[in-house]
């Protein structure tokens, strides 16, 4: 871990806009005077080298407008297809200026510049592509490397999964302490009410009808409200809610039992859920989880009025999200408890991903996106076809021409590309075998 | 006789619901206000300027309970402030004592045993809920100077939960000898109120809980 580090402070979406903001001029440029520069055919150059240095021109400015994109947009999902956008032209960019750089020098750079240029590929790569890993989240810098071989969203490996399983023996430590908390905060004051209520009632019994009537009503309603709220702790305990009914009823119990914990108006609203099938294995759980420990720091510290619980599938993810009209806070001031990155990482697990927002007076929106396996096993091999072909016809290339090292990264990547897709369509056909 | 008045300050709604009714079933009580927190307990409390309040040790965001007793205390010297809490938290009930409140009670006690802290603690009294005494009587740990027999006695019939009046008809001396007895004591306990004074007698074992 390099914690701690100056780059952390950054935000992967500062660092995108500043791009755009740079490369985007400079993709202009090129595209408008870049051959008079490289010296165009009246100078004797050959025409294709004009074609070119437009291209790397529109190319820059493309994925300058992808890198913005994907800084503008919310869902990571989303945010990802820009930046693989953004990679794409990216690439084009490098690769057309390693040729120019060939045809400039007239096919002899220097050794030290062909190394200079691969190695910058290679980083640019490592690094955007990280961007793409992650989903642009705004993570520290240092999380972005070891990108490559990365399996796709949805999909774990093995160690991730051991991971996991660390995770959750944390986490189950921390989960009893909240349920201690809840139960203190809710069914123990609710009992209190009680008690004192039937106290009144016994006090009042002789000469005030009206006082005894109202203290019998407020043991009712304490008791059904304290049974409801015992519900929504014993969701607590529950191991397994795996279907969708089982969630949505999970939510509406922890939205009712948070409006009589703190008397706030909690809507909740759930649009019809894509089938099991369709979510990765460990979604329900892990959405209840979210919902459960954002509604407890919903209780806890925010003070709100309003509340609303929404849980809805987008064009690829389902999205839950927890909105609040409370106090809110400072970025700084939020402390990263066990709890809160517990659930961060179950939702990671499941290749999908967590934000918090909030400003001081102005609420807090707690958004958790898990990504659809619209995906059949099929669509991984055909993803698979083009990177391995690719790649393929550069080494052909390469043996044929063997000037031409400078191929070599490309296929080396565009295999290891293939070869991810290879591995995810053996993992989902293993799953569906598994469902089945 | 006038009631006592009493403001209740907790952020469960059905507690201080259930409490205002309660409270209200004697006459010699009247509660005349509710807030839900520490900032719009004190943003009222001159106003409301009551004998009493009854304050919820752990309020969600915002001020806690042992700042809202510090502050209630500034605006209003002559209010009293008791703890009402779910659970014995030894730390924060050092916290709340020292920051001046007069009583400590549980939640778990009998509604009557509230009413009785009320009244005690409107008279001038401190009012430690036992088993929270006896939780802090086991983790007090200082050291402090030893009392001269006087002062023992004085200490043991404070810890008991008497005013100082009290104390004077008790021990047949003046009220103002007891109040010098009284700020000697304190300051050799290393205290600074009569609540802390008390943990320091259950631990020096001048008292036992069952006393109390």
């Amino acid at each position: 871990m390099t914690r701690g580090l100056p780059l952390d402070a950054i935000d992967s979406r500062t660092v995108l806009r500043l791009y755009a903001l740079v490369v985007g001029p400079i993709g202009f440029a090129i595209l408008a005077w870049g051959p008079m520069w490289l010296g165009g055919p009246l100078n004797g150059q050959p025409w294709g080298v004009n074609a070119l240095t437009r291209l790397a021109g529109a190319c820059a400015i493309a994925s300058a407008l992808c890198a913005h994109a994907s800084s503008l947009v919310e869902n990571p999902l989303d945010r990802r297809r820009w930046l693989g956008w953004f990679l794409i032209a990216h690439a084009i960019v490098l690769a057309i200026t390693y040729v120019q750089i060939h045809a400039v020098w007239d096919d002899a750079a220097p050794i030290e510049v062909r190394w200079a240029f691969i190695g910058l590929f290679f980083v640019t790569a490592g690094l955007y592509g990280g961007w793409i890993r992650h989903g642009g989240d705004p993570a520290p810098l240092s999380h972005y490397w070891g990108w490559l071989g990365a399996p796709p969203p949805g999909a774990s490996t093995l160690l991730e999964t051991a991971y996991q399983e660390q995770m959750r023996e944390a986490g189950a430590q921390e989960e009893r302490h909240r349920l201690a908390r809840d139960l203190h905060d809710s069914v123990k004051q609710q009992i209190f009410a009680i008690q004192t209520a039937a106290a009144t009632a016994e006090a009042r019994l002789d000469d005030d009808q009206a006082g005894v009537r109202q203290a019998l009503a407020q043991v009712r309603t304490s008791a059904r409200e304290s049974m409801a709220e015992m519900d929504a702790m014993l969701d607590h305990l529950r191991t397994t809610v795996v279907e969708n009914a089982g969630l949505i009823d999970a939510l509406k119990r922890q939205c009712e039992a948070l409006s009589f914990r703190t008397g706030a108006r909690v809507d909740f609203h759930a649009a019809p859920l894509p089938g099991v099938d369709a979510l990765p294995t460990g979604t329900h759980q892990a959405l209840l989880r979210v919902a459960q420990e954002a509604l407890s720091n919903v209780a806890r510290h925010a003070r709100a009025t309003e509340v609303q619980v929404t849980l809805a599938p987008a064009a690829r993810t389902l999205d839950l999200t927890i909105v609040d009209n409370g106090r809110g806070f400072e970025k700084d001031d939020v402390r990263h408890g066990m709890g809160s990155e517990n659930m961060r990482e179950r939702i990671r697990a499941l290749g999908g991903s967590l934000q918090t927002t909030s400003h001081p007076g102005q609420g807090t929106t707690v958004t958790a996106w898990v990504p659809l396996l619209v995906e059949e096993p099929a669509v991984y091999l055909k993803r698979a076809f083009w990177p391995g072909a690719t790649g393929t016809a550069l080494l052909i290339l390469l043996a044929f021409d063997a000037s031409r090292t400078s191929y070599l990264p490309f296929a080396v990547l565009m295999a290891l590309d293939s070869a991810r897709y290879v591995a995810a369509w053996r993992r989902a056909r293993r799953l569906q075998t598994v469902a089945s | 006789m006038t009631p006592i008045r009493v403001v209740l300050v907790d952020d469960h709604r059905v507690v201080t619901q259930s409490l205002k009714a309660w409270l209200e079933s004697f006459p010699d009580i009247r509660v005349v206000g509710v807030a839900a927190n520490g900032e719009s307990a004190i943003d009222r409390i001159v106003e409301w300027s009551p004998d009493v309040v009854l304050q919820d040790l752990l309020m969600p965001g915002g001020i806690d309970g042992i700042e809202t007793t510090k502050r209630i205390r500034q605006l209003c010297p002559s209010t009293r402030v008791i703890a009402l809490t779910a659970s014995i938290d030894e730390p924060r009930m050092t916290g709340v004592l020292r920051a001046g409140a007069s009583g400590y009670v549980r939640k778990n006690a009998e509604p009557e045993a509230l009413v009785d802290a009320v009244r005690a603690v409107a008279k001038g009294r401190t009012v430690i809920d036992p088993a929270a005494a006896r939780a802090l009587a086991e983790a007090t740990d200082t050291p402090s100077e030893s009392l001269t027999p006087r002062e023992i006695d004085v200490l043991r019939l404070l810890a008991l939960g008497q005013s100082n009046r009290d104390i004077a008809a008790a021990l047949g001396v003046g009220e103002e000898t007891i109040k010098t007895h009284v700020s000697r004591v304190l300051a050799k306990l290393h205290v600074d109120n009569r609540a802390q004074a008390i943990v320091e007698a259950l631990r020096r074992r001048l008292v036992s809980v069952d006393e109390l």
